[in-house]
């Protein structure tokens, strides 16, 4: 079981408590003592073993005191590692390069032990991700200093070990922080490797922006394999996937000039504004089919764009204003009603 | 089953081992060293909350690099830039990691301070008095004299066949380095575009060299009467300080 399932059963329990509760005041059924007594017994067993192997919330109480903690978690997070940085750009003069060699390789490995120390305790999972997010931006440091002190070429191979870092502490603990980061940097390295396999160069990653729509909706297709774990990771591999894939292609569609193939630059805005809309049409209908929101919520989203985009470049400049608005108003009205019946129909409950 | 911490130490350390196995690499053979000045290498202090100490490498472009001099198009087209109208007319930006060679106190840095006086003259020759002129052509040209002596002259992306061709360690840099090539406007007038060529600019990658430990106790303070260091390059011709006098 993973730490979403468990969160999942934790969330079914105390809803199924409170609704025989409310059976029980209601005078609708009343379970035999003894049965209720088991049945009571069973689950406080049950949430605590969840709570003590998984972190789990177990109480509404528990759940808003965690979704502080990881707001804390994440603002000190910041602050750390902007400590950090700071820290050694005030001190590094002054040390010899083996010292600072010493420094910049024990910083990261310091925080992910004080992470896997914190991991292991108790209702400290907030704690252990604000570690995780230390020792990334200690290790980017690290690498970045290293360049420096020993003028080494850049390499876009940095950014590859930085996303290894990121994604082992996403896949690993389950950390959505560093997980997104991991993503994200992946897709970076991905874009930059691509320039480089179609003989252009890494310092020049966007000289094809398609590259960048592939790796997006690859990364999409890879958070849809469900034995990649865990459940969090997926969602992060098609946010990020699609946002990447989506900026991309409405890029191309209002500034065809870019394109890669040399198309010009109107074909290429029409070539693109009708794959944007075939696409963001498809990624609608496949979050719908799956119930995933965050594919859903990023296929309206590019759709919303492009439509606006396109709409001002259709009617801005010869309808009134008010008109115009009004005509946004209408548009937004439908998507509205178009929704209200997917969910009428039970989709979305 | 592996425990799931062992991953990010594991990364860690290897990437920590693959920087420090390419910096002790680059550093296991000296392949040229030469000794510059505070003029070619001056002191650039980081911020008020920094305490490193760097040195800025401080040199001349020839005047005609990038209009059909060495950095012309057929040494863009050896160099891997997209050369072509078409990226010309796409306004293709294109970025490419090469070698320059900088050359200390040569024959290319002398016309350049020529070159530059010349031109000097030249715009001196309708605005000001015989009398004055020659004094501020004095002045211009003191100037470039007691300046840098470090021009770029040549880009590569082979440094062994750079290093051949520029076989004085003593006088000729060669330094990692990226080539940008950019859309150049060719104008008659303000109302008149007569062309489009491909421009070039050649950057170090690194416009600046850290002193560290030792070596950067000679900065504290700055010394007043001048320095001399030595800068070597390695097998990647990745440079560092050896020595500061």
């Amino acid at each position: 079981m993973e730490r979403a399932a468990a969160q999942q059963r934790a969330d079914r329990v105390r809803a199924f408590e409170q609704e025989l509760a409310a059976l029980e005041s209601e005078g609708v059924f009343v379970p035999d003592p003894d049965v209720r007594e088991r049945i009571r017994r069973h689950h406080e067993a049950l949430l605590a073993g969840l709570a003590r192997h998984f972190d789990v919330d177990t109480t509404a109480r528990t759940a808003q005191l965690s979704l502080g903690m990881r707001v804390a978690a994440l603002l000190g997070a910041v602050a750390l590692i902007a400590a950090v940085v700071l820290f050694f750009l005030r001190i590094w003069g002054g040390i010899p390069v083996a010292g600072q060699v010493a420094l910049l390789t024990a910083a990261p490995l310091l925080m992910l032990a004080a992470m896997e120390a914190a991991i292991r305790r108790p209702g400290a999972r907030p704690l252990a991700e604000l570690f995780g997010a230390v020792a990334l931006g200690a290790f980017v440091l690290q690498l970045a200093a290293f360049q420096q002190i020993f003028a080494l070429r850049e390499s876009p191979h940095g950014f590859l070990a930085w996303a290894l870092l990121a994604l082992a502490l996403g896949h690993g603990y389950g950390f959505r922080g560093p997980g997104s980061a991991g993503v994200a940097l992946l897709a970076w390295w991905l874009v930059l490797m691509l320039a480089v396999a179609a003989g252009g160069s890494w310092h020049d990653p966007l000289h094809w922006p398609e590259h960048a729509t592939v790796v997006g909706f690859g990364l999409f297709a890879l958070g849809a394999v469900p034995r990649l774990q865990p459940v969090e990771m997926r969602q992060n591999y098609r946010a990020i996937g699609l946002v990447a894939g989506f900026a991309t292609l409405l890029l191309l569609a209002t500034n065809g000039r870019q394109n890669g193939f040399g198309l010009d630059r109107r074909t290429a805005e029409t070539v693109y504004q009708l794959v944007t809309l075939a696409a963001s049409i498809a990624v609608i209908a496949v979050g719908v089919r799956r119930g995933w929101r965050e594919t859903l919520v990023a296929g309206a989203g590019a759709f919303l764009l492009l439509a606006v985009i396109k709409s001002v470049d259709w009617f801005w400049d010869w309808m009134p204003r008010y008109l115009y608005f009004l005509m946004l108003g209408v548009a937004a009205l439908a998507v509205l009603l178009v929704l209200r019946r997917l969910r009428l129909r039970g989709r979305f409950a | 089953m592996r425990p799931r911490w062992a991953a990010p130490f594991a990364i860690v350390l290897a990437a920590t081992a693959v920087a420090l196995g390419q910096a002790a690499w680059n550093r296991s053979l000296v392949r040229r060293e030469i000794v510059l000045t505070e003029r070619e290498a001056p002191v650039a202090y980081a911020g008020r909350e920094e305490t490193a100490l760097w040195l800025r490498w401080q040199y001349a472009m020839p005047l005609d690099s990038g209009w059909g001099g060495w950095l012309g198009a057929a040494r863009l087209a050896e160099l891997g830039a997209d050369t072509s109208r078409e990226a010309v007319r796409h306004e293709r930006m294109d970025a490419r990691p090469v070698f320059a060679v900088l050359e200390l106190d040569g024959p290319v840095w002398r016309a350049y301070v020529e070159q530059q006086v010349l031109q000097r003259e030249h715009e001196l020759a309708s605005d000001s008095l015989p009398s004055g002129r020659d004094s501020l052509l004095a002045l211009f040209r003191g100037g470039l004299e007691q300046g840098s002596r470090l021009i770029m002259i040549d880009a590569g992306v082979d440094p062994d066949a750079l290093a051949r061709r520029y076989p004085d360690g003593s006088r000729h840099l060669i330094l990692p380095a990226v080539v940008r090539t950019y859309r150049e406007y060719h104008i008659r007038s303000p109302s008149e575009l007569v062309d489009t060529a491909l421009g070039a600019r050649v950057d170090l990658e690194n416009q600046r060299v850290l002193v560290s430990g030792r070596l950067a106790s000679a900065f504290r303070p700055p010394p007043a009467s001048g320095y001399r260091v030595t800068v070597a390059t390695g097998r990647s011709y990745a440079p560092w300080i050896v020595r500061v006098e």
